[in-house]
């Protein structure tokens, strides 16, 4: 034994050294960032010797199956998955921009809409913390990934990447409470901020009390928010709550943000690509401009003054006349305009 | 292979040992230095540590609703969301993209983000205000990329849609820089929204509650943890004007499509039921902003929109200033009955020919009559008895060329000419055909038409001047503690004389003189025309242009004997003082018909207010 | 040379440098708790567990290392050295960057290799082939060019991936040959105008991209911001540790993520957070005893060989500990190296095990002549 060793150590030990060496550097781990692939394991590990069995365990199986045994047909089967994920939007696509352009020209600009660049992505683990809802994704910057992206799902929308490293990046998924999505309801047209709650259904806020709004209307991203383009599809109202500034609105979303597999990176091509048309086909008064867009809380009917204004100028519009006309043709008679104002006036009465 | 001999290895176990001194010396260094990070300067870290876990935003205040005399709203707060923004936090490159997509000039953002770090007492301050979904949107979809940017909800300010005593409201906006070393301003913070003029600024420390604070423990992504303490934000109190809202309207809907201005008060108190200016602005898009070209377009605009004409323009009186001379005729004893004039159209005097604005001639005229006709020719014959200083006496007495001390800001005080002043201000002596020029309300002295009403309505409740304002007494003592409206000015006018100005007045109204137009059936209004030339008849007519024309004027009071409500109109370039009658004729109605009203429905409520309104 | 077993199975146990081996050990552990509370909570949590396998791995890599007689890696040394440049060579010719660097070859398993990490522990043995006499004689300027061949050529290939901190590691090394070897005074002199000449020529070589990123300072990977702002929240989390620190899983820098990367650059500043200027001064103190004893062994070893592989290990290790913890401690410019058995991070950790086997190897045979 000892001589068998000794005869041959130069050889062994050359071998063990360039091998340990691979080993040890073979490491998808990289220093700076410690982001590594494929190995986002979603718990947290709290013993060692469990994080060591468990993470042993895995990191050989997952290696077994993945490059020694069906590693062709794994990887064929993924890519026709995105394929087949990515054509079934850009058939949602088409079939919802079809029903919308008419025209030439709108179907010039669909077209250079649906030039925007997609990336078929898999779900590889769900956020750690259960605070927030995250996904992780297998692509990441290697990939053209940047921060600010909208994922998506032929479903509905999913959620924006918030964060990217290099073969991996973070989904923050619209139910969370930090995400904010623009948003129109199907049947008003109204503008709404889509709002998650941390919590499977999200709400849509800044709905006025005035819009009517039913239960399972659908709702679609807007386009104002730089994120998501407009048009795509969201959820579906599940309850509709009075409220003396805002609706309270509750949105079930479309995509099955808890178990999801195949997602979509919108690489290219955002909002900015979407033509403007649609946002005006879809509402007329809501732009991203800031002039004219309707504010919160601004309230549709007008102040007491304005009223009151109002009121008095109908009377002396409807004798013809107009306030301060010269007494030849007979001045404007207030004696019945007033009436209805006289609640107004009693209003105050009682704390002069 | 095997070490060298003795004294070599004894060479590199010495360089060796100087290496191990050079570790010792790098260890001790890395020691000193976390000592100082650490122990040193501890408090410090621990400070900044602080600042960056935990987040306090403030809680706007809501702006505290200015109600009509009545209740009415005029001005009210609403729920809006501003976005704010954390000067410490801010960075450069996130600010082009924000500026851009809330509309904002990305200079004037870098400016108000300097200006912050040096006036702001807080980190945070109101960006926007008053955002559009579209903006909300926007923000709370890249809440992770701007990190800086808070939505907070807030209150916003909102006027009638209509402009409904848009001037004498004013209007809310950011303070200035320079308005934060006002003492008015004192306890204002950089980015707050103050009132900047009429009521809003007069009693913006009543109308402005205050602001509370909420502080959340944050992580680096800006993620609200926690709420750590809550302070909620004071209300401001809500203020009650003198102004009826009828009387204000049909003020407003007379002078549209035209430049003037209409004021009416109450002449026992001086109490302001109406107040109205033309043209006006929208006073919301000092809170929603401007675009570029929209201030530009308001700022350039000829016919100064901005102006609150009531109180901040001055026009020549004209004859409204008749029953004034009158007056001072009458008490200097001048003007008693057997002083009479003929007008032949016209007075040679001075080597100049002034003309009466009646070419014929009104015959003989007593001052009853030279009232009703507006006779220029009896008052240049009064003027120059008089001589300018007693005129300007006076007026004086009657409130003009003195602030009437409204309770809003930025009134002009207008200007009655004498003899002192011409010298002191033209360095030349006074001309005697000056005096009677000033005797018709023309020449250089002018008034603004709040002037104007609180001249003849002193007049006609017998001399008595109160000062207008547009919270009432007893509102005052709970807004501004300690400030009281002070007694008015009296100079009882002999009721002989009273008589015959009445007299006078109820003619130009009734006796077929100048002020027919504002004649009402079931009321007996009293009241003075006046045409006031802005150039000479003769450039007026040679050029034809708009702004040459006439200014016309009307002030009118009701119930003749005892009035209770005066109403001055001034129509600039109105051409005809007539135009200013008709005005004053449906204000006044409206008051009539809102207090027979009163009367008829509810006895013991009128009496109620008119108690309230008198004490 | 001389064959030879290690000490016999019935000794083994004796000769075991129980000191050494139980600091690796300690200062593993505390960096693997500081992992554990960096990483709570985060995406990164299961960095814990992997760092788990890692540190097992290394411990037996560790084993292996020093069992075996460290003669037998100083001879194989040259094939290393000549495999690691072509890997070099490798990785910049035929890898596209990732965040602007040429530092991974991909392999067809799907993982990466670090070519430069490799080259580390090689230098170390090839020093020791190489360079054993020069203690003994003084240089000739043919020993002086072997010296600038062995290490000019990794080191201006690693340059152009380019990865500056672990340039200036094996500059290092080298500095360390010539100080303990015996150089005439004109060769010396050579030397550094060699230096002051060839310094501004091979920066001017450089793309005004790779400057700033040699210098560290615009290191894009590192974290989505600024340089100053890891700088600075670097600082305020070591600041606010104060003297007995904010407790495990309680510093407010390092659990809110304001602190970047508080698992692998960091790693030292989220332990000053947490565990204060006592835990600095404990975790300062294993370290320093860590390098004496290595160069210790160094000291005391049977040959120049070993003596060489021991004092190559502690400098390269006191170079990695100063650049990184200075870096903490605001006093050195950030240039992305990791803290020996402290950060997060398979190759490193594996690499300075297998190193620190080496120098295990030479203590365990310093009784053999």
């Amino acid at each position: 034994m000892q001589s068998l060793i000794t005869r041959n150590l130069n050889g062994i030990l050359l071998a063990i050294l360039v091998l340990g060496q691979i080993v040890a550097i073979a490491s998808q781990v990289r220093t700076s960032s410690g982001t590594s692939r494929f190995r986002y394991w979603s718990s947290t590990l709290l013993q060692p010797v469990q994080a060591a069995v468990q993470t042993t365990v895995r990191a050989v199986s997952s290696s077994w199956s993945r490059y020694v045994w069906l590693v062709d047909v794994r990887e064929e089967n993924q890519r026709l998955d995105s394929e087949a994920s990515r054509l079934r939007i850009e058939n949602h696509f088409l079939r919802q921009k079809l029903l919308r352009f008419q025209s030439r020209t709108d179907v010039d600009a669909y077209s250079q809409s649906i030039a925007s660049r997609t990336l078929a992505a898999r779900v590889i683990a769900r956020g750690p913390s259960r605070s927030t809802q995250e996904l992780v994704l297998d692509v990441g910057s290697r990939d053209g990934v940047r921060t600010g992206l909208a994922v998506i799902t032929p479903d509905g929308i999913v959620g924006k990447v918030q964060a990217v490293h290099g073969r991996a990046s973070m989904v923050l998924l619209i139910s969370d409470s930090e995400a904010g999505v623009g948003v129109v309801l199907e049947r008003s047209g109204e503008s709404g901020v889509l709002r998650g709650t941390g919590y499977a259904e999200c709400r849509v806020d800044y709905i006025g009390p005035q819009v009517s709004v039913q239960v399972g209307e659908a709702v679609y991203t807007s386009g104002l928010d730089g994120v998501f383009p407009g048009g795509l599809p969201v959820g579906r109202v599940t309850v509709v709550g009075p409220g003396v500034e805002m609706q309270a609105i509750a949105v079930n979303p479309f995509a099955p943000l808890d178990r999801l597999q195949d997602v979509l990176v919108v690489i290219e091509g955002d909002h900015e690509a979407l033509p403007e048309e649609i946002l005006t086909r879809m509402q007329s008064t809501d732009q991203p401009d800031s002039g004219s867009s309707p504010r919160v809380g601004r309230v549709m009917t007008e102040t007491d003054a304005d009223r009151i204004k109002q009121a008095y100028r109908r009377t002396v519009e409807s004798q013809g006349r107009s306030v301060g006309l010269l007494s030849g043709t007979g001045p404007p008679d207030f004696s019945d305009a007033a009436d209805p104002l006289r609640a107004s006036r009693g209003g105050g009465r009682d704390s002069p | 292979m095997t070490w060298g001999p003795k004294t070599q290895r004894r060479v590199t176990v010495r360089r060796i040992v100087w290496f191990q001194a050079v570790i010792s010396a790098a260890f001790l260094l890395l020691l000193l230095a976390f000592w100082k990070i650490q122990v040193a300067d501890n408090e410090q870290y621990r400070q900044l540590a602080e600042q960056n876990r935990i987040k306090a935003l403030p809680i706007p205040a809501a702006r505290g609703n200015i109600v009509d005399r009545y209740g009415r709203a005029l001005a009210r707060s609403r729920i809006a969301m501003s976005a704010v923004i954390d000067r410490e936090s801010a960075e450069p490159e996130n600010l082009g993209r924000i500026a851009a997509r809330l509309g904002l000039d990305p200079d004037l953002l870098a400016e108000r983000l300097s200006d912050a770090s040096a006036y702001s007492k807080s980190r945070h301050f109101v960006l926007k205000e008053d955002l559009s979904v579209a903006e909300i949107a926007f923000l709370q979809a890249h809440r992770s990329e701007f990190q800086e940017i808070d939505l907070v909800k807030g209150m916003s300010r909102q006027y009638p849609e209509s402009g409904v005593a848009v001037h004498a409201m004013g209007y809310v906006a950011e303070v200035s820089k320079s308005e934060l070393n006002l003492r008015e301003f004192l306890l204002n913070d950089f980015g707050d929204e103050i009132g900047k003029s009429g009521i809003e600024r007069q009693y913006n420390r009543w109308l402005s509650g205050e602001d509370g604070r909420q502080r959340f423990l944050v992580n680096s992504l800006g993620r609200q943890l926690e709420t750590l303490s809550l302070v909620d934000a004071t209300p401001g109190e809500n203020l009650r004007l003198t102004i009826d809202l009828d009387l204000q309207a049909v003020s407003e809907l007379g002078l549209e499509g035209r430049k003037g201005a209409v004021v009416a008060l109450d002449p026992r108190n001086g109490e302001i039921l109406a107040m109205a200016s033309s043209p006006v602005y929208d006073p919301n898009k000092f809170v929603t902003g401007f675009s570029s070209s929209e201030w530009a377009t308001l700022n350039s605009d000829p016919s100064n929109p901005m102006l609150n004409r009531s109180i901040q323009g001055t026009w020549a009186m004209g004859s409204v200033f008749k029953p004034i001379v009158g007056l001072a005729g009458l008490e200097a004893g001048l003007a008693g009955p057997d002083f009479k004039v003929h007008c032949p159209g016209g007075l040679q005097f001075g080597g100049r020919y002034f003309r009466c604005h009646k070419r014929g001639g009104h015959g003989t005229v007593s001052l009853r009559k030279a009232i009703a006709q507006s006779c220029d020719v009896y008052f240049y014959q009064l003027g120059h008895k008089l001589g300018i200083d007693r005129l300007a006496a006076y007026a004086r007495i009657a409130g003009l060329g003195d602030k009437t001390n409204v309770d809003l800001p930025d009134e002009v005080p207008g200007l009655v000419p004498t003899e002192r002043w011409k010298i002191r201000r033209m360095l030349q002596p006074w001309n005697p055909g000056e005096t009677i020029i000033v005797a018709i309300g023309q020449g250089a002295m002018s008034v603004t038409p709040i002037q104007a009403a609180h001249a003849i309505g002193g007049l006609a409740v017998g001399g008595v001047w109160h000062r207008p304002h547009m919270v009432s007494r007893r509102e005052l003592a709970a807004v501004a503690p300690g400030s009281e409206l002070p007694s008015p000015r009296i100079s009882p006018v002999a009721r002989e004389h009273m008589d015959v100005l009445h007299e006078a007045m109820w003619s130009v109204v009734n006796g077929g003189g100048t002020g027919g137009q504002a004649r009402l059936k079931a009321l007996e209004v009293c009241g003075k025309t006046g045409t006031s030339q802005r150039v000479s008849n003769a450039t007026r007519l040679k050029a034809n242009r708009e702004d040459f024309e006439d200014d016309a004027w009307f002030v009118g009071y009701a119930p003749c004997r005892s009035p209770e409500v005066v109403v001055a109109v001034l129509l600039e370039n109105g051409k005809h003082s007539y135009y200013a009658a008709a005005v004053a004729r449906d204000v006044i109605q409206v008051w009539m018909l809102n207090r027979a009203e009163d009367l008829l429905t509810d006895t013991e409520g009128t009496l109620a207010r008119s108690q309230g309104g008198q004490g | 040379m001389i064959l030879r077993s290690p000490s016999s199975t019935k000794h083994w146990l004796r000769d075991i440098d129980w000191v050494l081996v139980g600091i690796v050990i300690a200062i593993s552990l505390m960096g693997l708790r500081q992992i554990y509370s960096a990483t709570l909570n985060t995406e990164f949590a299961s960095a814990y567990g992997q760092h788990c396998v890692w540190l097992a791995l290394g411990f037996v890599l560790f084993w292996i290392v020093s069992t075996f007689n460290y003669h037998h890696g100083v001879g194989a040394s040259p094939i290393l050295w000549i495999a690691g440049i072509v890997l070099l060579g490798v990785v910049l010719a035929f890898t596209e960057p990732v965040n602007g660097a040429r530092r991974w070859l991909p392999t067809p398993f799907g993982f990466s290799i670090q070519a430069s990490e490799f080259m580390k522990v090689v230098l170390v043995l090839v020093v020791a082939k190489y360079c054993s006499d020069y203690t003994t004689k003084t240089l000739g300027a043919r020993d002086i060019v072997t010296i600038g061949v062995i290490f000019g050529m990794p080191f201006g290939l690693v340059l152009l991936q380019p990865d500056l901190g672990t340039a200036l590691s094996i500059i290092s090394l080298a500095g360390m040959v010539l100080y303990l070897s015996t150089i005439r005074a004109k060769h010396w002199v050579a030397l550094c105008l060699l230096a002051v000449v060839l310094l501004p020529v091979g920066w001017s070589m450089l793309k005004p991209y790779q400057r700033d990123r040699i210098t560290g300072f615009m290191d894009p990977d590192k974290a989505p911001r600024s340089t100053g702002y890891q700088i600075r929240q670097s600082k305020i989390a070591v600041g606010a540790g104060g003297i007995w620190g904010q407790g495990h899983v309680q510093g407010s820098q390092t659990q809110l993520r304001f602190l970047p990367t508080p698992h692998t650059d960091f790693i030292f500043a989220a332990f000053a957070e947490e565990e204060g200027f006592v835990g600095i001064v404990i975790a300062l103190a294993l370290y320093y005893v860590l390098l004496m004893r290595i160069v210790e062994i160094g000291k005391t070893a049977a040959d120049a060989e070993g003596m060489l592989v021991a004092i190559g290990v502690a400098t390269l290790l006191l170079f990695h500990i100063v650049v990184n913890v200075g870096m903490v401690a605001n006093k050195l410019p950030v240039t992305g190296l990791p803290l020996p058995l402290m950060s997060y991070g398979g190759s490193s950790l594996l690499t300075v095990l297998t190193m620190l086997g080496l120098v295990h190897s030479v203590r365990m045979r310093r009784f053999v002549n």
